[in-house]
């Protein structure tokens, strides 16, 4: 009665030995290979085939340069506590393609303005605001970028004609009256942008900027949105109407970055502020669905237009142990030819005028507005500084919270403007300093 | 005993109602693992209209998952292994013995869990590096045994302490150690709490997320679930391929727990203290 | 039975084993030794896997460390600033609220699982691996799901509850006010309730059935054999159960995130979805660490209270 027992912890102990065993012998480590210099690179993963591309070249390259190189994916929303610990233990990656803004903040990059500068001469000079990004006051540099992404107006052309108009509207106001016209309650709605706690909502904070407002000074020190009282409650009017008019789908409240896609792509959206992923999607899976999109730049406000872009870069930790190298593939990973292949899987605009003379915006026609919008985007947050504080707010999603503080939970306006001022005092007030 | 018919209707019918309540989810995994990828994206069916195997296809020979549920396997084989023996002697240490401090450790070995991983994997992960550890698989087998061990301790410590300590000293005194009496008694006897501890050491080291995600850093060295979190990919869900991928995950799990189960014995106890 | 009654007032009592046996002092001091021996390794996984981590921890919330800088001591700069922070009031009552509720719903149906499992029915094996599996998953598979099955527009939930006319138009459960915490509760329990059933199921299957048939024979009602056979020698698992079940819960971080992001506005925003916030998104430790801190009271109080009400059971 008694030996079932014994057989299980045998059996456990069995299983263990063999899975212990096996576990050592898969890691155990390769023989040494003499003198090959190691590079760990941190691949930036975002689309599959764009990720893939990257990583393809760099083995390559590995291969190529007689390089041991240890390649990981690293999804961007992972980025953050995988570089955090690797930092404080002292085993730091060499390459790295996320927040590199953050890191350099935080003094964690190795400075790259030689390598900036020889891709300036040899590829045609920077497109846009790309120096903005990359050079800082002192003239130093310690990411370079490898494109622009921002959000477009990812339009239902089809839906919109037959509704006898013509995209893509000018304005925010005419967006409003396109995606009301064009929308088919209660399959297809007429507007897809969250107004959540994620950064997608974060659209609205630009659009509010397009109506005058601005969160801080232009030192980036002082919060003075207070002083923009009247335009931010021409802003919210809009935002009332928006909302009041059932443009957006139910639900958009605890959308996270993902609802915006799916919701287009399946057909119930008419329009949604996106990057291309959306298209790129379509170009796989539902190529007629493509066929009836249009891409534009936003919409105007009535102060102008506020178009903000991002973008990917890469960089080298400072505790590296190989700088010559790793500039060498930061170099390399720059080359046209690769980028051009790299780019027509990708969501990136052209920071480099030579690759404006890519294929792909010719191949595929529905990416030529990211030449657009890398030639005319503003780095984020613009007119504000585009600062440790203002990057803050943006991910605490503070001009969204406040929307919400009107329509979940039924504030009065000065309540949550009061609220929303607050929070963006205290966050600035920290990096004051 | 006959059992009133009143009673097994009652049974029968909640039994019938968790299953229901389980199975709803679980349904929905399973057939949109089995719908292609334009399917997800059309109007709403309660079936799929063309189901496909090409996401487990795909999960398998383009994602290697096969790879990482071996690795989970090996890491969860041996924390659990390595959990019970510990703990085991632990709880009988406690339970059996006398020193200073053991009343002490008793009481407050479970307020480990009062510190989530969130707090703990930076300097978990630098304790890791420093051993020469990092992207390794004993990487976790180490520190999953932080919070699988305190755990099962506890239960083990019950169970012990509900069985009374003569049938040891019979033991002994017929020239079996102390020792040995544990061997041969005591963990007989705990069978349900050694499963018990063996499924629970073994789920919390399957799931784990936030520490194999900093410690690993290849995909041959992932474990399933972080391999499973990168399909889902910037801002798109890549559905097909992660419910197949769940649903391989969830196999192995639930072969072992359907055999540990056969190794409990209801009143096995019951039987050995009246005898 | 006599046996039985014995041991349960010797392991009550706390009393250790063998009182009154007199013992050689050599052998005393060679039997300590070997249960100090025994609990070796225990020890040190505690004191290099958990307390070092710990004080480390606690020490974070007194400096200004931001990732890859070294930390200055700040004194209680990152707790002021946290507690004068807008949300977290709401985070507090929100953490409260998510786990009472949950950890109480867990473990009615943790128990009545086991209860049912416990009993002689066909396919008893299966059916015991079948309904443990929603624990068997990792965890962000699972709030996935529930937040797709709970969608408006495409979730399972809505559409058999407009295909059955109990609907007249869609609720996006998540995103009420009203609903969203109740609907992560939902899928937090249907994903967690495993780890009670089996608790308990583990202790219940150590209850001799003689006792079980000695009270039939009595004339006990199977009520009353529940109350006064099972749930006594449950005691020392509920105990730990809902000890430990308090304190994952209020450390839940998934359910919340995966499903509403703290939303809407603030309805279910949970202390940890704050920690992240600050140090992970952020990239300040020090207030992070204080943020986790801060809530060791409120943890540790609902632990107090857990253990005290166990007590009260137990004399």
């Amino acid at each position: 009665m008694a030996r079932p027992i014994l057989k299980t912890r045998r059996e456990f102990l069995t299983s263990a030995s063999l899975a212990a065993g096996a576990t050592a012998a898969l890691s155990f480590p390769a023989p040494a290979v003499a003198q090959r210099p190691k590079l760990i690179y941190w691949c930036y993963q975002f689309l599959k085939e764009s990720d893939d591309a990257r990583a393809n070249f760099a083995r390559e390259w590995a291969k190529k340069n007689n390089v041991d190189l240890q390649l990981s994916m690293v999804p961007q929303k992972e980025f953050l506590p995988k570089i955090t610990a690797a930092i404080e233990a002292k085993a730091t990656p060499d390459i790295i393609e996320s927040n590199a803004v953050e890191l350099r903040a935080r003094g964690q990059l190795l400075e790259v303005t030689d390598t900036y500068r020889k891709l300036e001469k040899a590829y045609g000079g920077w497109v846009g605001n790309a120096p903005k990004f990359m050079v800082e006051p002192g003239g130093q540099v310690h990411h370079i970028v490898y494109g622009f992404q921002g959000f477009m107006l990812i339009t239902r052309d089809d839906l919109v004609r037959d509704a006898g108009l013509k995209p893509p509207p000018a304005t925010w106001v005419d967006l409003l009256e396109q995606a009301k016209k064009a929308q088919k309650l209660p399959r297809v709605f007429g507007l897809g942008i969250a107004v959540s706690n994620q950064t997608d909502s974060q659209v609205w904070e630009d659009m509010m900027k397009s109506y005058g407002a601005r969160l801080a000074d232009d030192a980036g020190k002082r919060v003075i949105l207070g002083d923009h009282k009247r335009e931010v409650w021409e802003f919210l009017d809009y935002f009332t109407e928006v909302w009041k008019s059932g443009v957006l789908p139910p639900g958009v409240t605890t959308w996270d970055n993902t609802m915006n896609n799916s919701t287009y792509q399946a057909g119930k959206a008419v329009f949604v502020l996106n990057p291309i992923t959306v298209s790129l999607w379509l170009e796989v899976n539902n190529p007629e669905l493509l066929a009836k999109t249009g891409h534009y730049t936003y919409p105007r406000g009535p102060k102008g237009l506020i178009q903000p872009v991002t973008f990917g870069s890469r960089a080298i930790l400072k505790y590296t142990k190989v700088p010559e190298l790793a500039k060498q593939f930061l170099w390399d990973s720059m080359e046209p030819g690769k980028m051009d292949r790299e780019y027509s899987v990708s969501q990136w605009g052209p920071p480099l005028n030579a690759y404006r003379a890519f294929d792909v915006w010719k191949k595929k026609p529905f990416m030529k507005g990211l030449i657009d919008m890398s030639l005319r985007g503003e780095p984020q947050g613009w007119p504000d500084v585009f600062n440790d504080a203002w990057r803050e707010q943006f991910t605490n999603t503070t001009i969204s919270r406040m929307l919400q503080r009107l329509v979940v939970d039924n504030w009065s306006r000065d309540q949550a403007f009061v609220e929303t001022l607050d929070v963006l005092n205290r966050i600035y007030a920290k990096y004051a300093s | 005993m006959r059992e009133p018919l009143a009673v097994k209707g009652l049974t029968y019918v909640c039994l019938a109602l968790f299953v229901v309540m389980v199975a709803v989810p679980l349904f929905w995994m399973v057939t949109t693992a089995i719908k292609t990828n334009k399917e997800l994206y059309e109007d709403f069916s309660y079936l799929p209209r063309r189901p496909t195997l090409q996401n487990f296809v795909r999960v398998i020979e383009r994602d290697d998952l096969l790879t990482n549920i071996r690795n989970s396997l090996a890491v969860a084989l041996t924390t659990t292994a390595i959990t019970i023996v510990v703990s085991a002697l632990a709880a009988f240490s406690i339970v059996r013995y006398r020193y200073r401090g053991r009343e002490l450790i008793g009481r407050f070995i479970l307020f480990k869990y009062l510190l989530p991983t969130a707090m703990l994997f930076v300097p978990l992960y630098a304790i890791v590096t420093a051993l020469g550890l990092g992207n390794t698989l004993q990487s976790l087998m180490l520190t999953y045994l932080s919070f699988t061990v305190p755990f099962c301790t506890w239960m083990l410590m019950g169970y012990f302490r509900s069985i009374p300590p003569e049938l040891e000293e019979h033991a002994m005194v017929d020239g079996c150690t102390k020792v040995g009496a544990l061997m041969r008694i005591l963990l007989p006897l705990s069978a349900p709490g050694l499963v018990a501890s063996a499924i629970f050491s073994f789920t919390l080291a399957w799931n784990e997320f936030l520490l194999a995600l900093v410690f690993t850093v290849d995909q041959r060295t992932m474990t399933v679930p972080i391999r499973l979190s990168m399909m889902v990919v910037g801002d798109q869900y890549i559905w097909g391929q992660l419910m197949a991928g769940a649903v391989l995950d969830s196999v192995p799990v639930a072969i072992l727990y359907f055999i540990g189960q056969r190794f409990v014995v209801q009143g096995l106890a019951a039987g050995a203290v009246k005898g | 039975m006599a046996t039985r009654e014995r041991s349960v007032a010797v392991a009550t009592a706390g009393i250790g084993p063998a009182v009154g046996r007199p013992r050689r002092l050599t052998t005393f001091h060679w039997e300590s030794l070997q249960g100090v021996g025994l609990l070796t390794p225990t020890v040190l996984i505690l004191l290099g896997l958990v307390l070092y981590p710990f004080c480390y921890a606690i020490w974070l919330g007194f400096t200004d460390k931001a990732v890859g800088s070294a930390g200055s001591f700040v004194g209680l700069a990152n707790f002021r600033y946290v507690l004068g922070w807008p949300g977290f009031s709401a985070a507090l009552v929100n953490t409260a609220v998510f786990t009472v509720s949950a950890v109480a719903i867990k473990f009615v149906l943790g128990m009545a699982v086991a209860v049912v499992l416990n009993q002689k029915i066909r396919g008893r094996n299966f059916f015991r691996a079948f309904l443990l599996l929603p624990w068997v998953m990792p965890a962000f598979v699972v709030y996935l799901v529930w937040r797709w099955l709970y969608d408006p527009l495409s979730g399972l939930i809505n559409y058999a509850l407009l295909d059955l006319g109990l609907l007249a138009s869609p609720i996006a459960f998540l995103s009420e006010r009203s609903t969203a915490m109740a609907s992560v509760i939902i899928a937090h329990v249907w994903r967690a309730f495993p780890f009670f059933a089996i608790s308990f199921l583990a202790g219940m299957q150590t209850i001799a059935q003689e006792l079980y048939d000695s009270a039939q024979v009595d004339g006990a009602s199977r009520w009353q054999q529940f109350r006064f056979i099972t749930l006594p020698s449950l005691y020392h698992i509920i105990g730990v159960v809902l000890m430990l079940s308090t304190i994952w819960t209020a450390n839940a971080f998934e359910p919340i995130y995966l499903m509403t992001g703290g939303g809407p506005s603030d309805a279910s925003v949970v202390y940890t979805l704050l920690a992240y916030q600050m140090g992970m998104v952020n990239l300040r430790l020090g207030e992070a660490a204080a943020v986790s801190t801060l809530f060791l009271p409120l943890l540790l109080g609902l632990i107090l209270v857990v253990t005290a009400l166990l007590q009260r059971k137990a004399n």
